[in-house]
């Protein structure tokens, strides 16, 4: 089973700064386990929005709905296992592997 | 050559800005005049958020709309003092009054009882029929438009913020119905905003002749800057122009995209949002991520 590491934690930082263009903020300011959204960077929900696509274009994830969202978008932490979690997962599907 | 700097008045605050309002009471002197005007002239005291007179006390959005203008116009006048400057105008919903005054159009403390007074003529019109606004982010126009006719009762499409940034306006039930069958047809977000009257929707035509009557009282020059209004970029130039808008954008659509995508089309290259957030800075990031945006800001004030 694939785990988080630190490498895809960086990426996500940087995934986050570049489509939020935070131009002020360093991967170093972002901190791994605290909320996006409301306190901790102040995101909102057309920023969401913004990493919904992210996701997607960078690593072929989709968030379905505004349930998952909520539970994915907690921290970059979650972001990243979603990512491992979720990553091949439509093309597997497709192959029709179990 | 150079490009165009527009400056962008946002409309209505969602809720009390933190760290700015309403946090510590009576006391908290801010240093601008503005501030003192909208104490003599509307009764309202920012630093505490109250009106003097109870029975406009009582209206949240009242209070949220004052202050939205109040804002904008410190960081414009904060802006102006600098030296910054500009070349294009432009407004979302009621980011209309502030623009006005920032084109010399009309003057501060005529903009400051205009916005006070359409507030009241809506809050009354949302006392009779209460209707509200729910922004639905990540679902597109085509998506958007089935589930208007799809809820069974009056549900309009009040704003276009984007290709997947819309803002739903109608009678309170249709509105919650909105919100629901967004989430289910997968939108990121949709939720109500502090809104209880249908902003932008037809619901509204019946206050028109209200507003046209109110607004007949004051003096509207001609704009010293190109105006650009929320209708997909149309300029607004003569005072009867201006004077119907205000009276027609109320039960009309807010077509943001439109007007940003006119703006880059007339060289526009910098966007800079004249408030305390970036709520328009944002949706310019979605329609052009290439182009300069940000929010001004309040901060040498408060």
């Amino acid at each position: 089973m694939r785990v988080v590491t630190e490498e895809l934690i960086t990426d996500v930082k940087k995934l986050i700064i570049e489509r939020l263009k935070l131009e002020e903020i360093a991967v170093d300011d972002i901190d791994t386990d605290a909320p996006l959204f409301g306190e901790g960077l102040g995101l909102d929900s057309i920023d969401a929005l913004e990493l919904v696509i992210g996701l997607e274009k960078e690593y072929g994830v989709s968030i379905p709905d505004a349930e998952v969202g909520r539970k994915v978008f907690q921290s970059v932490r979650t972001i990243a296992q979603y990512i491992i979690d979720n990553q091949g997962k439509e093309v597997a599907a497709a192959d029709g592997a179990p | 050559m150079q490009g165009g700097v527009a400056l962008c008045f946002p409309g209505q605050l969602n809720k009390i800005p933190e760290g700015v309002a309403g946090s510590s009471g009576g006391g908290n002197h801010l240093p601008h005049p503005f501030f003192e005007k909208a104490w003599e002239k509307a009764g309202f005291d920012f630093s505490s958020f109250f009106f003097q007179q109870e029975e406009e006390d009582r209206h949240l959005n009242l209070k949220l709309q004052v202050a939205s203008f109040l804002l904008s116009m410190v960081s414009f006048d904060r802006y102006r003092r600098k030296g910054g400057r500009w070349d294009f105008i432009t407004e979302h919903s009621m980011g209309i009054y502030a623009a006005l005054v920032a084109a010399e159009a009309v003057t501060f403390e005529d903009g400051l009882k205009i916005t006070k007074g359409i507030g009241l003529i809506l809050e009354q019109a949302g006392e009779k029929n209460p209707g509200g606004l729910a922004a639905v982010i990540g679902l597109e126009s085509e998506e958007i438009k089935r589930i208007c006719s799809d809820v069974n009762g009056d549900l309009y499409v009040a704003n276009v913020n984007g290709s997947r940034q819309f803002v739903l306006s109608g009678d309170a039930a249709s509105v919650e119905r909105g919100i629901e069958l967004s989430l289910k047809r997968g939108a990121v977000s949709a939720q109500r905003l502090t809104f209880f009257t249908p902003l932008h929707s037809p619901l509204l035509e019946p206050i028109t002749e209200d507003v046209r009557k109110f607004i007949m009282g004051f003096d509207i020059r001609p704009p010293q800057t190109p105006l650009v209004s929320h209708w997909s970029g149309k300029h607004l130039s003569e005072p009867d122009e201006i004077r119907e808008f205000l009276a027609e954008q109320l039960h009309r659509p807010v077509d943001w995209e439109g007007c940003v995508q006119y703006l880059l089309s007339q060289g526009v290259t910098c966007f800079i949002e004249m408030n305390s957030h970036d709520a328009l800075t944002k949706l310019i990031r979605w329609i052009d991520r290439d182009v300069r945006a940000f929010s001004y800001g309040v901060h040498d004030v408060v």
